[in-house]
């Protein structure tokens, strides 16, 4: 590997390094902050001449690493260092084995485009708040008319309609091919 | 009701309210099942790219970024049925209307002409926020604070197509349907006195389940 391949590489994995590392710190403000360090960290190694011989390996363990120091500057690492790690340990597992390429990565982004639009407007709404306007639960349930209770079991039940729309869209496309 | 366990603490994990038990419970999942492995990493990423496309506002589109949809587009999505229908009841009200006029303009050569071409048709969604039924006024906003608002008007004036109102989907008045806090999609076309609706589909807030 080249090392301008890093930065390439970075590049087109980023939003699955990104879930790795929301998956590690369930902040997605957190998340946002590591992602740009990491950025900063794998430039610095492209110009050291870095070779690494799998990538995602390399950077999800670059990744670990700024997850850590996030803790450690909240001051929350020591407490649950232990609990950490083996959490860490599994979720490297799980993306080792499941994380998408990059082109299967982008064709489910258009299908979950797709699968939203079919949505009706108030659960569009209730989607749109959570993650666009980065409202809690409470906040939502009040902007909506509906209890905290409602709005959780409405987003559970979007996520699995979402999930089984893009699905159908995978399998159709397989099927195709 | 979420029947599977995993499910549920996914659910919680991603709303950022997972409790420790079922923080270990998903641990051991992690560690000892490879469909528990799938099914976490699916669901973070989906969540990823669902929190993605609403940053990018293809979720629901802010009032500053419409008209978004011409009315052959947003037909395919929404309630399906029953948004056809609608659709379907304005344009045979925008045939009936114009034959109207032209019938009207034929015979008498008073009437005032449409003020915009049906090709300027949008729509845009959103909660209402303030209703004057006197003047036929209401204005729409985006669910943002700082989102910018949308005035509309519906049609009275002489020449103007009357408006068709809905409220849950059933034809319906302005004093009735056209509330404060309740969401709505407006059909609309731009005229020289601003935005005309042509078509207001209101929805009541739901009930809590």
């Amino acid at each position: 590997m080249e090392p301008s391949d890093l930065v390439r590489q970075f590049v087109q994995h980023r939003d699955v390094l990104y879930g790795y590392i929301f998956a590690l710190t369930r902040d997605h403000h957190a998340a946002e902050e590591i992602l740009q360090e990491l950025g900063m960290s794998i430039l610095t190694e492209a110009n050291r001449g870095t070779t690494p011989d799998s990538f995602m390996a390399w950077a999800r363990g670059v990744a670990r690493h700024r997850v850590a120091d996030h803790y450690r500057r909240l001051g929350a690492r020591r407490r649950h260092e232990a609990r950490f790690e083996q959490f860490a340990n599994a979720v490297d597992v799980a993306f080792a084995e499941q994380a998408p390429t990059p082109q299967d990565n982008q064709q489910q982004l258009q299908f979950l485009r797709e699968c939203v639009e079919r949505l009706t407007l108030r659960v569009r709404t209730m989607i749109d708040l959570r993650y666009r306007g980065e409202k809690s639960m409470d906040e939502i349930a009040a902007a909506m008319q509906w209890t905290a209770g409602s709005v959780k079991v409405a987003m559970s039940r979007a996520r699995r309609t979402l999930g089984e729309c893009v699905d159908r869209k995978l399998r159709s496309e397989e099927g195709s091919r | 009701m979420n029947l599977d366990p995993l499910d549920d603490i996914l659910d919680d994990f991603l709303l950022g309210s997972i409790s420790d038990e079922q923080s270990a419970r998903l641990q051991q999942a992690l560690q000892t099942d490879p469909a528990a492995r799938s099914q976490f990493v699916r669901s973070v990423l989906a969540d990823v790219r669902l929190r993605s496309l609403a940053r990018s506002g293809a979720v629901l589109p802010a009032p500053e970024s419409l008209p978004v949809r011409k009315a052959a587009q947003w037909m395919p999505f929404g309630a399906g049925g029953l948004w056809r229908l609608a659709f379907a009841a304005a344009g045979l009200l925008a045939a009936g209307a114009i034959t109207v006029l032209y019938v009207t303009h034929r015979d008498t050569g008073t009437a005032a002409p449409i003020k915009a071409p049906a090709s300027e048709t949008a729509t845009a969604d959103g909660w209402i926020r303030s209703a004057d039924a006197q003047a036929g006024t209401f204005i729409l906003v985006g669910h943002e604070d700082d989102a910018p608002q949308m005035r509309f008007h519906v049609g009275r004036a002489t020449g103007e197509r009357e408006t068709t109102i809905f409220l849950e989907n059933t034809h319906s008045d302005f004093q009735t349907a056209i509330q404060p806090n309740r969401l709505a999609r407006v059909t609309y076309i731009k005229t020289g006195e601003g935005l005309l609706a042509q078509e207001v589909d209101v929805m009541l807030p739901p009930d809590p389940q």
